[in-house]
């Protein structure tokens, strides 16, 4: 009898209230779910709960301080937007430059991170910018250099600026221009990108001022190889002389050419091109200068990229920690509004002159960039995927493959084309490509190849920043404006 | 517009056309300028008088359209220019 007592005293919907206040309240017509003593959920809805309502309640207070964030410090930039503007007046005007991260195929990361994390306080400020992006490595140093390039012509007076088709009212002098360009400034997201910036610089202050188009150097190395040859004489308009890929030795050689039965002496060999588009320019002209024109200020904006399995913790972490992103981005672009400059801190002078500090020397990360912003994100450099140091190796291993995989669809597409053999069933529905298609495309797969391996040779972790020591007077970065205390005190 | 290609008869009509086509174009844009402020100063009309609240309105107004058609005017000129640049 006491256990049914037991029993039936536990809470159910059908009990009564047992205290006072409880039956007071019910007799008041109170319902009498409300009237009971509250009881906790089972275990298991204990911990799911838990875990659930931290996780939730991790990332809304993430996402909230985020947007606090980002509000806080586009009040503090939005009073340069309200100011007037005359109506044939322009903003002040900023360039972006966000490369390609190594191992990435997704090439757009870093101006994303740019257009999330720092674009919304420009545009809070009204300063307009320019994206400017690399979608492979070394595509950002050689817009550079030849952007530089055009740049000492039009000094030098080799070439005039072409004058608009249709006089606007908006056309500004060049001293105009040139004051707008250094009022603005660059923007530069993440190590790889700065890399690539510093040697497009350097190659575009240190290299011939001849205009020298790639597509055509490159022509001219891949026809003296002697890949597209064959039994016939059928040489290229291009090449000097003509080898014989083949082992056996033909009759028909044109006279001139010089006999070489191996490829590889004839590409050794150094063969003076004739150079019809080339312009001969002045050696004095040539040389590079020994100042170089101030570039505006720039911003460099930390980035990492986190890929792969192994980064995988460091990404569950950045999710759940976006403000330290935002922070970071709108810092740099509050850096940028504020315009206080300093000048760039190259390497240290006395390292060029002590060379042997056996200790420094040993380390990939040199002690002269922890100080000098060369070392810039230098962290981040660490990040990168163990897959990207075989880039070169890659490379070398597609280009065997293809090259030979190329005599057999050669022959085939020769021997198709002068009637010697009928289309296969195959082929019919898959024509193969003729030798014209097929020089195109390897002419594509070349440039390719070779754009990538002088990329990877600009970006890659082992190597340093480029410097030059004209750059010392010329490079400025933008730092945090004074703060309040500190004005006081000095 | 090249009026080289045409002789005199050809460029009197053509200049007459334009300042026709000119004028229809202020005309316009007066009319817009006028339905716009109104719209947006005049909504009280418990009296006939202009107050003085509503003539800075249409003061400020009338400034900041034609302002707004000037800068309008000058990006349209510059991406046309841009345009004629990159296709000769």
């Amino acid at each position: 009898m006491s256990t049914d007592n037991v029993h039936t005293s536990s809470p159910s919907s059908s009990t009564p209230p047992s205290s006072g206040v409880r039956i007071v309240l019910g007799r008041l017509g109170i319902p009498s779910w409300l009237l009971q003593r509250p009881k906790l959920p089972s275990r298991n809805w204990l911990i799911f709960l838990s875990i659930t309502s931290t996780v939730t309640g991790c990332y809304i207070y993430d996402r909230r301080e985020c947007k606090r964030i980002r509000k806080e410090y586009q009040d503090k930039v939005r009073f340069l937007a309200e100011e007037p503007l005359g109506s044939l007046d322009l903003p002040r005007k900023v360039v972006v430059y966000a490369a390609k991260w190594p191992g990435d195929d997704d090439w757009d990361r870093g101006m994303r991170y740019f257009r999330k994390y720092v674009k919304p306080i420009l545009v809070a400020a009204a300063i307009d910018y320019d994206m400017i992006k690399g979608q492979r490595h070394g595509d950002i140093t050689r817009r550079i250099a030849d952007e530089i390039k055009t740049h000492r012509r039009e000094l030098l007076g080799l070439d005039k600026k072409s004058d608009s088709v249709m006089p606007s009212p908006t056309d500004q002098s060049p001293e105009v221009i040139r004051r707008r360009e250094l009022e603005g400034g660059l923007v530069i997201v993440g190590r790889p990108t700065f890399k690539e910036f510093m040697a497009g610089l350097k190659k575009g202050w240190s290299e011939t001022l001849r205009k020298v188009d790639r597509e055509e150097e490159l022509a001219q190395t891949l026809a003296d190889d002697g890949v597209f040859d064959e039994l016939e004489p059928e040489l290229e308009k291009g090449a000097l002389e003509g080898e014989d890929g083949e082992p056996i030795p033909t009759p028909s050689k044109l006279p001139s050419s010089v006999y070489s039965p191996f490829q590889q002496i004839a590409r050794q060999r150094s063969i003076p091109r004739p150079k019809s588009k080339a312009e001969e320019i002045a050696e004095t002209l040539d040389t590079p200068p020994s100042t170089i024109t101030t570039l505006p200020p720039m911003l460099l904006v930390p980035f990492t990229n986190h890929l792969g399995f192994k980064q995988i913790p460091y990404m569950l972490w950045d999710f759940f920690n976006e403000r330290a992103k935002v922070r970071a981005g709108s810092e740099a672009a509050y850096k940028l509004v504020m315009r206080h400059t300093r000048p760039f801190i190259g390497p240290p002078l006395s390292d060029s002159l002590v060379p042997s500090d056996t200790s420094t020397s040993l380390d990939v990360i040199t002690p002269i960039t922890t100080n000098s912003d060369l070392g810039f994100d230098i962290i981040a450099e660490t990040f990168y995927k163990s897959s990207t140091l075989s880039l070169p190796s890659e490379i070398a291993k597609a280009r065997k493959e293809y090259y030979n995989a190329l005599p057999a669809r050669l022959k085939a597409s020769r021997d198709i084309a002068r009637g010697v053999r009928e289309l296969t069933k195959d082929e019919r529905a898959n024509p193969p490509p003729t030798e014209v298609e097929l020089r195109a495309e390897r002419m594509k797969k070349e440039s390719r190849w070779t754009a990538d391996e002088e990329g990877w040779e600009v970006v890659r972790p082992d190597k340093p920043t480029e410097w030059d020591p004209r750059f010392a007077d010329a490079l400025e970065v933008f730092v945090e404006p004074p703060t309040e205390e500190s004005e006081k005190v000095s | 517009m090249d009026f080289s290609t045409l002789n005199t008869a050809e460029q009197a009509h053509m200049s007459r056309v334009i300042e026709k086509k000119q004028m229809q174009d202020f005309m316009r844009m007066y009319s817009r300028l006028v339905d716009r402020c109104f719209n947006a100063c005049c909504n009280d009309f418990t009296s006939k008088a202009l107050s003085s609240k509503e003539e800075q309105c249409v003061l400020n107004c009338t400034d900041k359209f034609l302002k707004h058609s000037e800068r309008v005017g000058a990006r349209f000129a510059e991406q046309n220019a841009d345009m004629m640049s990159s296709q000769s």
